[in-house]
């Protein structure tokens, strides 16, 4: 999986210089014996102004082109699909995976801020119980935290210059 | 018409009481509305919605009053309230004193424990003569009610938070509040019954001018993650010069002659409502009183370092930023991956009308409730009431 991993991380830098928060998914599709990368993006917030678009997301509206394209279930390819992702998904993205029934989920470091699996029973509250979707962490772990931790030096182009810190 | 939550039944009963007895004074007639009212009940977090836990203590009953000031001094020099974490109790009660907690003592006895911590020999002495277990509320309490509750089991202190009560009871709206809400549900209730087939649809307003920045429904058909709440977000980015899903709701948003709007303009832009809604909106006679569109986003000001204000309102200072400022009225309780967008996109407050059996707001989780998070709206129920006061249950 280290070499999937490299992939997102990839991703992940290609939206440094939009000043986006470093975040790179890819969704492996294990359809018809192979495994095929079927997705792949950074988070896109600041160009479209819409903190919803992590790279999660976006992989997921590549993954319904995909099915559109190749006319294949949804639900079908999704049970199908390998998150591999640099940071834990928020519980946004989580909760979202879920749903959709993904197989697995496999992130780099853990996200104590946001993370669906750190903060939020997500399996509970999203009713999802019958545990098809494994989630498992710490691929990675100290590349992606220093991708991170190098951005978060910097500033967030789009928000408001923040008040003063508590 | 004041609307207290639960009296509406008793309110009914006092006023056909007094419309029968007392014919000599002039009635003062209810108001009749055909269209029923809404009230919006706030969802508070369980530290607010729920009693203050409580935790075992050790009490020392003494055989007169007298010897309160002997052990006290002590006491409180030795083993303070705040040393375990019950400086919220008052402790004394009568003849009992408060001790200390019994899952303190890991294995010692009472007087051993009270010894090591630096009480005089004579002190121990008074206090252990006549010991009981007995319960006391774990935290201070946050309201009122838990507050009186609280006092039945041993007399706490309580500072009052006027808004958090305010907010529980009910009084944070003022009428004019209320009637815009009631304006804001007809709306959403007309849009949802009469145009988008009872799916899910929501409405996000700016409180400052109460326009209505976006309104979106579900987009489901087109895409499994195209909740309503997804769907309202990227509408709302649409008029900061953003949007994700332009592609796939382009044909909601085309040819709008934006020069026939300007009667019901409040701001702007207008880009955030689907072209179909702005005629609903603009020709029937019901909604002409409400207002569209949003605040152009603002040119980056710097704002300077030593603004220490509490409290200040974002949205009033920087202009449009995702939806900071912004508040939500939604037919249905957002699920968790909605929930939680809304959280990202940074909203002041969530309305929903109903409940969802996946919600994330009180079905299933209180998402505002997690403290970890960066940021926390305000959520509230929306509640029809009818003519006499009487929550409706849908």
């Amino acid at each position: 999986m280290e070499q999937f991993m490299s992939e997102a991380f990839i991703e992940a830098k290609s939206v440094l210089e939009a000043g986006e928060v470093p975040v790179g998914c890819i969704f492996l599709y294990h359809g018809d014996g192979k495994n095929e990368v079927i997705a792949r993006a950074g988070n896109n917030v600041n160009a479209t102004k819409n903190a919803t678009r992590h790279a999660e997301f976006l992989c997921i509206d590549q993954t319904l082109e995909f099915c559109t394209r190749n006319s294949l279930s949804i639900k079908d390819v999704f049970s199908k699909i390998s998150v591999v992702v640099t940071v834990e998904p928020c519980i946004m993205c989580s909760a979202a995976l879920h749903d959709l029934g993904v197989k697995e989920i496999l992130y780099g470091c853990a996200n104590d801020r946001f993370g669906g699996k750190t903060l939020v029973d997500v399996p509970f509250v999203t009713n999802r119980r019958d545990g098809q979707t494994q989630v498992n962490g710490g691929v990675c772990a100290d590349e992606a935290m220093a991708l991170l931790k190098d951005f978060y030096k910097g500033d967030n182009p789009s928000a408001p210059i923040t008040k003063t810190k508590r | 018409m004041v609307v207290r939550r639960g009296g509406g039944r008793f309110w009914h009963i006092m006023r056909c009481f007094v419309m029968e007895d007392d014919k000599s004074r002039p009635i003062k007639r209810l108001k009749l509305s055909y269209n029923p009212e809404w009230y919006a009940s706030a969802i508070l977090t369980d530290e607010y919605s729920k009693e203050v836990p409580r935790v075992r203590v050790y009490l020392s009953e003494l055989d007169n009053k007298r010897q309160i000031s002997n052990v006290m001094q002590e006491l409180s020099k030795m083993l303070p309230l705040e040393q375990i974490n019950l400086q919220h109790l008052k402790r004394v009660r009568q003849q009992d004193i408060l001790l200390c907690k019994v899952n303190d003592l890991k294995g010692h006895s009472v007087s051993q424990y009270l010894e090591a911590v630096g009480l005089s020999h004579d002190v121990v002495n008074l206090l252990c003569k006549n010991i009981r277990e007995g319960e006391v509320p774990a935290l201070p309490p946050l309201l009122r009610w838990q507050y009186e509750l609280a006092q039945t089991c041993w007399p706490c202190k309580f500072h009052p938070d006027k808004y958090m009560e305010s907010l529980q009871i009910g009084s944070i709206f003022n009428e004019n509040e209320r009637k815009f809400h009631s304006k804001i549900m007809h709306l959403l209730e007309a849009i949802t019954n009469e145009l988008e087939h009872s799916k899910p649809c929501g409405i996000c307003i700016d409180p400052r001018t109460r326009g209505v920045v976006a309104l979106a429904s579900s987009g489901t058909s087109i895409s499994p993650v195209m909740h309503c709440p997804m769907v309202l977000v990227d509408f709302v980015a649409r008029t900061q010069d953003g949007g994700a899903w332009r592609k796939e709701v382009s044909h909601e948003f085309e040819n709008i002659d934006e020069d026939i709007y300007n009667d019901i303009k409040v701001n702007p832009v207008i880009s955030g409502i689907p072209k179909r809604i702005l005629e609903f909106i603009r020709t029937d006679k019901r909604f002409k009183d409400i207002q569209i569109g949003a605040e152009l986003p603002r040119a980056k000001i710097k704002c300077e370092v030593s603004d220490t204000t509490q409290n200040v309102d974002n949205l009033e200072k920087y202009g449009p930023y995702l939806c900071t400022g912004y508040e939500l009225y939604l037919s249905q309780e957002p699920c968790l991956m909605c929930a939680m967008a809304l959280v990202h996109s940074r909203v002041r407050r969530v309305y929903f009308v109903k409940r969802s059996n996946n919600g994330a707001l009180v079905t299933r989780l209180k998402l505002h409730a997690v403290r970890e998070l960066n940021h926390h709206y305000e959520v509230f129920q929306c509640k029809k009431i009818d003519q006499s006061n009487n929550v409706m249950y849908s």
